[in-house]
């Protein structure tokens, strides 16, 4: 393996890392804000 | 900074091979079934939710596809099925499989807790545990029972989704993990069947290995009739419509027939196939459009005759 190859390997890797925590992050942001509006809704019943 | 001394010893794999740790084909099923018991669960889910706890089932199969992996890299390197994965390869190392399988799995659970109920997580994790420490550690090696028993792990997503939605346990969604449960072994059986050499190679006691092709044979017959008896449970218990009954019939008539032209396969004195296991190639194919068309169906019927049952989330 080259270096070039490394580096494209790290690189890839990376990015879906970085791809994979940022829709962790949206995913439990949408979950937080469902909950949040579902006993909003309850507390005004 | 020279290549080869360098960096050749470091690991070399990829996103792909991280990916593939996940046994993405396996996921497929395991998501179109855990999507359907959702679907047919009688209580709403919002979108979000829902997406969330679908996600939760793939992911923590993935991960217990990857310890799968982690535990078996020793046969999977003997056997030229699997003698590519990553770990074997060498292009990712057996604690980093592990500590990605271990991750994901505790990850997985806490998700489907947060964003649905903790019965729907402690069902996820119950799955996972018996995939990896009933199925791949205890069974795989000593029986040839394993992916009848193991097979029970698989059968788990609908019954997760169903629970997901309403937060309790009903006769469809068990049905649903009977129909998946009854279909493993003529599946496994009958991909067995043309890949036993590579099991006993590995010394892995699958049923033709164990008992030759013959008895495997009779019992893919066996479970098959099985399997289109208990699919069609769910209509005679007035549990779906006829749509469902119909298709529920005529695959279990198709697959049937598929079972007994690997029952009737020619074969030499040592019970192996004359035409290089042609029918048992045919049923495995089968066995996989099988599960999808039955299960599509299952959702199709609840649409089209019970569409008050299926709801979509209007807030």
């Amino acid at each position: 393996m080259t270096d070039k190859d490394f580096m494209r390997r790290r690189r890839g890797r990376s990015i879906a890392l970085f791809l994979a925590l940022a829709g962790v992050a949206l995913l439990f942001y949408a979950m937080a804000m469902v909950k949040f509006a579902t006993q909003a809704v309850h507390i005004v019943h | 900074m020279s290549a080869t001394t360098s960096i050749a010893g470091l690991p070399s794999s990829t996103a792909g091979d991280w990916l593939q740790l996940l046994k993405p084909r396996v996921l497929v099923l395991v998501v179109y079934t855990a999507v359907a018991g959702l679907a047919m669960a009688p209580d709403p889910l919002h979108p979000v939710l829902a997406f969330a706890a679908i996600l939760a089932i793939t992911v923590a199969a993935g991960a217990a596809g990857a310890l799968n992996m982690w535990f078996d890299r020793d046969i999977d390197a003997v056997m030229s099925r699997t003698a590519r994965r990553p770990i074997p390869a060498g292009r990712i190392g057996p604690g980093e499989a592990f500590a990605f399988g271990v991750v994901l799995a505790v990850a997985s659970v806490m998700v489907m807790g947060l964003a649905t109920n903790l019965m729907a997580a402690s069902w996820l994790a119950l799955s996972i545990l018996f995939y990896v420490l009933v199925y791949t550690v205890w069974l795989k090696r000593r029986t040839a029972q394993n992916i009848v028993i193991g097979g029970a792990a698989g059968a788990f997503p609908p019954i997760i989704g169903w629970v997901a939605a309403t937060g309790h346990l009903a006769l469809l969604p068990v049905l649903m993990f009977a129909i998946v449960f009854v279909w493993t072994p003529p599946h496994f059986w009958s991909l067995a069947l043309y890949a036993s050499g590579d099991y006993a190679r590995a010394g892995v006691p699958m049923l033709p290995v164990v008992s030759g092709a013959r008895v495997t044979r009779a019992n893919i017959l066996a479970y098959t009739v099985l399997l289109a008896a208990t699919s069609v449970a769910p209509w005679l218990l007035g549990l779906t419509g006829p749509v469902y009954g119909v298709v529920a019939l005529a695959l279990g008539v198709r697959f049937m027939w598929h079972a007994a032209r690997v029952w009737r396969d020619q074969a030499d004195a040592s019970g192996r196939s004359r035409r290089n296991d042609a029918a048992a190639r045919a049923a495995f194919r089968f066995s996989i459009l099988y599960l999808f068309v039955l299960f599509g169906a299952l959702v199709a019927d609840r649409l089209v005759f019970h569409s008050a049952g299926l709801h979509v989330w209007v807030g």
